[in-house]
């Protein structure tokens, strides 16, 4: 016997390894054997408890022997007893002249006469069989055939439709997605009633197989942005996907900013609207959170709400919503400008009164933006982690307590407290979260080079901010668009929002098909129906 | 080239490289200089001077629509020959890098005599060299963004603050309205105020890459005429609000402009500092594209296959143009200087160039 | 791509090394001393300059004490003398003066709030453009701060605390704006006068303020009057209302005119509108004339004897009255202003060199031309109402 280097035994053992239960479900394949394919496929899954074989005779004379399989969990069991159970095992199949080799004709006649399931398949591969049987359909073999049914027993314990989380409206639709890949399609589905929304799945992660539907409109949606985007996505190569998130990392054009590239909303509402307005939508199964692409800077300023109450408050919301950027992002650093640099820029009696306040501070500005900023964000972390009752609570008196002692010990000065008070409310106030993130993080370099340079400092980080959002993409549409390159007929809806009858187009960057929101004139289909 | 492609920039955008890189330091000095030789017909001196300047320029472009696929460099090096075209590229290129470091070293002693007083002039040049730099490695479509995006800003800042000065008028102080000096005064001046306007030649460049290029004319003039009307305005302004006389005191007028003119009572009051970053804006604009220009420029002339390569390199001569002036006075001469050089040169290759062509006989190539 | 790997480490080293080096114009706010008015006075020569010298000055700086002035819950609210700190340096020049206050206060000197500059008139009397200098250099100082001339020492009249004033230079700086708005009192900020001061054909003038120390009194005392950079005399409150009604089109305060049907009592008469023409003519004398014509539009503000004015001819004469009375205190004014001061604080040179260049280039002292310059004023009055009473 030769003997095995340390390696090559590694090798054998490593080689092994690998020899995991997919790549065997690829290799084998089904015969015509009961008892060998179950043996299989008990092999593949592993003998895991929640897998179930059901072993029976079909009903009548014929003595043939059949099995279900399912993942207890996964499937619906009332379903299982009544509509493939119970016909099979009742139904009197025709006896004796089956007794021949024309005896495919028990498949068909299972088919067609006899199982009471809706949605049904017939495969001759083991994968598939795997497949199906882990997606929550009940495999069913016939001894004899190496035809199998999957039977879609789907169903399991689900969260029930609930208010979104992170996108809450006073007047508007209260419904937000949920984990389940199959309400969230259906969600979309009754708000566009349309035949020309399309929902096509895919399936990607090696093992999380993860379901996911690209949405469209067909005959609206450019078609290069649905090209785009379907395979951005089929070329995905990683194992896990459990989040939209995930999806929208391995999709986006830029990685190296804060910035998303794509949107997340839990809203089917707004889903529905971007897909009308010639956007693609991304659902996720196992994520409340959709993917919208492509989006444009413009968009993180408008909350779904935007659009239900009168434009004049909608416009006014939205200039709100810009002020609280533009605050978030540079208030600190404005404040370290204006103490450190330039302390004419106030009114005297305000500036004596800095003065003042700042007079037992033994650290200078900057050291107490960052201080007091950096306590903010910690204090924010912390809040998320704190189970619900207890976490606001602590939030805000934390906030509070944290403030006040800070300024008793005279830490900081008050009106430092002031302005990250100011600021962290304004980073609430921006509609979606990642960009909320995204501007916080921006503050930071800006505080530096405030310190270093005053305003001038402040506005060559903002022209630096600026040329890097100039340069960002989504799917080909750039970032700023309606700003640069400028289209004036959707400018009208960026900071201002106009009033619906105004909203007559469709985005111009979006070069959809259809341009007209509004048809006086009908349809080509005939549907008039109005946004 | 690669480089260059068709439609990556906007009529819009075109206009705004333009106007972008004219608003920046020809505003901060000029009006002491001018009014010192043409007093209150100053602003008939920018006029004149901006009316040569959109001559130049519309024939820039007459020259640059025959060769819809090239830039300047480009066709240059085609019309003439090699030579005679390289050697015009590198005057135009050199001359753009120089002019990117005397603008960045206004802007400097500006910020570094009012508002940053102990920072070391070196350190204020190379921070805006660091982003003119940032934004050089850009494409061609970012530029054009970009200058889109902030051309709104200055342009709506600038009227806000000559608005606002406006109010502060002294009429007495603008009449009479010809300078009572007589004409060459007023000529004199107007080549004085070409300085204003240096930097629009650098949309040879850009012609190909424009959308629609028949808008060429239409936009560049929308493009040259808003800094016109921005200058005459400075101009009639701060002639207004302080009289010839007191501005010949001033080093830095138009700053003392905005010192004087009380901003409704918001919550800052004195607004120069505010001034002063918007006016970072405006200079930046006019030394990035300046300098992203020559980048280019040499690029095209040397044949290389992308900008980036260059713009770190060019850099350091940027920085040391900046630096060269010893002090205020040199400045201005160096700006005297770079003004005629400018104009001769811009003449001269326009002179040169449909020469070549009226001898060549070529009407010029078909857009592909 | 190889040349952006190479070019990010280079540029975050770059940056980094200028962070490193430090914030250098980084000062903050409670390290800074908010100097809120300045006073500039002479000082007495003392014998420890050995080499030659002009004069001493002395600058007062009022500096501002933050700590006690932002209060907070539930302090007692800090005003007056305890606000403010005044400190003085002596020097030869204003620079000098500046060096040596420096060197008694452990923060640095900032001029970015000060909101007055108080010169004596003693100072003023001997020139000022000598000192202006240190302040159109300096670019913190505010442009808008308001320079005043006083009566008395420039020291006293920062000494000086009336009994409202939170911030002394406060209260000097609403005083005179509100004087402004009320259009009693010219609007003279430091780059008015020296812009005055550097263009030919108008001379400067500034507000002119007295002070009671022991009181702590602060009063607007009228104008003062400059020729060149020299203050050669002073107009009182009354004068300055008829300054600027010629020269500025000013409302101005009250004119008291006798009544007309006693010619006993008074009437005090307020403007509430005006309208200024003026004409620039050249004689066959070959001097100037300047034609005014000033129409009033006023209402009575309060009246002593129970006249009616309701009728026609009562009107009339009472407007009459008013237009003598103004034509003849503006009158006065100028005259006094021309020969006595010989000062052209109208501005008519600038109107000539506006109006008539060639004229201008011809002349070549423009005070002695002032001299012979007429005033041609025709005034107007129209009396509208008569407030509450009858």
């Amino acid at each position: 016997m030769k003997k095995k280097t340390i390696r090559e035994r590694i090798n054998e053992i490593l080689s092994n390894r690998t020899d995991n239960p997919g790549e065997k479900a690829k290799k084998e394949k089904l015969g015509q054997k009961l008892k060998e394919n179950l043996k299989l496929i008990e092999d593949i899954i592993g003998f895991s408890d929640d897998v179930v074989v059901r072993e029976f005779q079909l009903g009548g004379k014929t003595g043939i022997e059949a099995a279900i399989i399912f993942v207890d969990g996964l499937t619906d069991k009332q379903v299982i007893n009544e509509n493939i159970l119970k016909p099979l095992l009742i139904e009197k199949f025709p006896g004796d002249e089956l007794k021949d080799p024309a005896r495919s004709d028990i498949i068909k006649f299972i088919k067609d006469k006899t199982i009471t399931i809706n949605e049904l398949k017939i495969v001759d591969q083991l994968e598939k069989v795997i497949d199906g049987v882990l997606d929550g359909d009940t495999a069913l073999l016939v001894d004899g055939y190496i035809d199998t049914f999957l039977l879609n027993t789907r169903g399991w314990d689900k969260r029930s439709i609930s208010e979104p989380q992170s996108e809450t409206v006073v007047r508007g639709p209260r419904d937000s997605f949920t984990e389940n890949f199959r309400t969230n399609t259906a969600l979309i589905r009754r708000r566009i009633k349309h035949p020309a929304l399309r929902i096509k799945g895919i399936s990607i992660g090696k093992y999380s197989r993860t379901n996911i539907a690209i949405c469209y409109i067909e005959g609206l949606t450019n078609k290069y942005i649905v090209e785009e985007i379907k395979e951005r996505i089929s070329n995905i190569d990683i194992d896990n996907i459990q989040s939209s998130g995930t999806i929208e990392q391995l999709i986006e054009d830029n990685h190296f900013t804060p910035f998303p590239q794509l949107l997340s909303t839990e809203r089917p509402d707004r889903v529905a609207a971007f897909l009308l307005e010639g956007r693609v939508a991304i659902i996720v199964d196992g994520t409340p959170f959709a993917l919208i692409a492509p989006i444009t800077i413009s968009i993180f300023l408008q909350s779904a709400e935007d659009y239900y109450d009168r434009f004049i408050i909608g416009s006014f919301l939205r200039v709100i919503r810009l002020l609280a950027i533009i605050i978030a992002m540079t208030l600190p650093a404005l404040y370290i400008s204006v103490i450190s640099f330039h302390p004419e820029m106030i009114p005297t009696q305000l500036a004596l009164a800095f003065a003042g306040g700042r007079a037992v501070v033994p650290f200078p500005a900057y050291t107490e933006a960052f201080i007091i900023t950096i306590l903010m964000e910690l204090l924010r972390e912390a809040s998320i982690r704190l189970p619900d009752p207890v976490g606001s609570t602590i939030g805000i008196v934390g906030a509070l307590i944290v403030g006040e002692a800070a300024v008793s010990a005279s830490i900081v000065s008050p009106f430092m407290v002031i302005v990250v008070a100011t600021d962290t409310i304004a980073s609430f106030a921006i509609p979606n979260y990642s960009t909320a993130i995204a501007f916080r993080l921006v503050k930071y370099p800006l505080m530096i080079l405030a310190t270093i340079f005053g305003l001038y400092g402040l506005v060559l980080g903002l022209i630096i901010l600026s040329i890097h959002l100039a340069g960002l993409k989504s799917f080909g549409i750039p970032y700023l668009t309606p700003m640069a390159p400028s289209r004036l007929g959707d400018l009208q809806d960026t900071v201002l929002r106009p009033p619906i009858w105004s909203l007559r187009k469709r985005p111009e960057h979006l070069r959809t098909k259809n341009e007209k929101r509004f048809s006086s004139t009908g349809d080509d289909d005939g549907y008039e129906r109005t946004r | 080239m690669a480089m260059k492609e068709h439609g990556k920039l906007t009529e819009r955008q075109f206009a705004g490289i333009i106007a972008n890189t004219l608003l920046g330091a020809g505003t901060l000095l000029l009006p002491r200089d001018i009014t010192a030789v043409s007093g209150t017909g100053a602003w008939l001196s920018v006029l004149i001077g901006g009316f040569i300047s959109i001559i130049l320029l519309l024939l820039l472009i007459n020259l640059g629509l025959r060769f819809p696929e090239e830039t300047i460099m480009e066709y240059g090096m085609r019309l003439t020959n090699k030579w005679i075209g390289g050697l015009i590229g590198i005057a135009f290129c050199t001359y753009w890098l120089f002019i990117t470091g005397i603008i960045v070293r206004i802007f400097s002693l500006m910020l570094v005599s009012s508002v940053l007083l102990k920072t070391p002039l070196e350190v204020i040049v190379i921070a805006m060299l660091l982003t003119v730099l940032y934004f050089s490695r850009s494409d061609l479509q970012i530029v054009g963004r970009v200058n889109e995006i902030y051309f709104v800003f200055v342009i709506l800042f600038i009227m806000y603050a000559l608005f606002l000065g406006l109010r502060e008028i002294n009429l007495i102080r603008v009449l009479p309205l010809t300078g009572g000096k007589g004409i060459m005064p007023i000529l004199k001046g107007g080549l004085k105020s070409f300085f204003s306007f240096l930097g629009f030649e650098i949309v040879a460049l850009f012609i190909p890459s424009l959308t629609t290029q028949k808008l060429a004319y239409n936009y560049s003039l929308k493009g040259i005429v808003t800094p016109l009307v921005a200058y005459i305005i400075t101009m009639i302004v701060s002639v207004g609000v302080f009289g010839v006389e007191e501005l010949q005191t001033l080093v830095w007028p138009t700053l003392e402009l905005i010192k004087v003119t009380p901003f409704p009572g918001l919550l800052l009051e004195r607004m120069e500092a505010v001034f002063i970053a918007f006016w970072v804006v405006a200079i930046f604009t006019t030394a990035a594209n300046v300098y992203y220009a020559s980048v280019v420029g040499f690029t095209q002339i040397f044949k290389l296959k992308e900008h980036k390569t260059l713009t770190l390199t060019l850099l350091p001569l940027a920085y040391l143009s900046a630096i060269l002036p010893d002090n205020l006075h040199d400045v201005f001469e160096y700006v005297d200087i770079v003004t005629k050089f400018a104009a001769g040169l811009i003449i001269t290759t326009i002179i040169i160039y449909f020469a070549a062509i009226f001898i060549k006989g070529r009407k010029g190539d078909e857009r592909s | 791509m190889r040349s952006r790997k190479r070019f990010l480490p280079f540029l975050l080293i770059l940056l980094v090394s200028i962070i490193l080096t430090g914030c250098w114009d980084l000062k903050d706010i409670n390290r800074r001393v908010m100097v809120v008015a300045l006073g500039l006075d002479l000082a007495e020569r003392t014998e420890t300059e050995n080499y030659e010298y002009i004069s001493m000055v002395k600058l007062t700086a009022q500096v501002a004490i933050p700590e006690k002035l932002s209060g907070g819950a539930g302090q007692p609210l800090t005003i007056g003398a305890e606000a403010v700190w005044n400190v003085s340096a002596i020097g030869r020049n204003v620079s000098m003066c500046y060096v040596n206050l420096q060197q008694r206060l452990q923060d640095e000197l900032f001029l970015g709030h000060t909101r007055v500059l108080v010169i004596s008139e003693d100072l003023a009397r001997e020139g000022l453009s000598r000192y202006m200098n240190f302040f159109r250099n300096n670019p913190e100082f505010r442009r808008l701060s308001y320079l005043l001339i006083s009566e008395n020492k420039a020291e006293d009249l920062l000494n000086t605390f009336p009994k409202t004033a939170n911030l002394q230079a406060i209260y000097l700086m609403n005083l005179i704006e509100d004087e402004i708005q009320r259009q009693t009192m010219p609007d003279l900020p430091f780059i008015e006068i020296a812009i005055r001061d550097v263009t030919s054909g108008v001379d400067p003038i500034a507000v002119l303020i007295s002070s009671d120390k022991e009181t702590g009194n602060i009063k607007y005392s009228g104008l003062a009057v400059f020729r060149g950079d020299r203050m050669v005399g002073k107009l009182d409150v009354e004068e300055t209302w008829s300054y600027l009604q010629l020269a500025e089109g000013k409302l101005s305060g009250l004119q008291v005119v006798r009544d007309v049907e006693s010619e006993i009592g008074r009437l005090s008469i307020v403007f509430k509108d005006l309208k200024r023409k003026m004409r620039l003519v050249l004689t066959e004398k070959g001097n100037f004339k300047f034609e005014c014509k000033l129409s009033f539009e006023g209402i009575i503000f309060s009246q002593e004897v129970p006249a009616v004015y309701t009728k026609e001819i009562y009107l009339d004469q009472l407007e009459n009255r008013v237009s003598t009375e103004v034509k003849r205190e503006i009158e006065t004014v100028f005259y006094k202003v021309q020969q006595k001061y010989n000062a052209d604080i109208f501005g008519f040179g600038e109107l000539v060199k506006t109006y008539m260049p060639e004229e201008w280039k011809r002349i070549e002292d423009w005070h002695e031309e002032f001299k012979k310059v007429e005033l041609e004023l025709d005034v107007e009055t129209i009396i509208r109402r008569s407030g509450m009473h009858m």
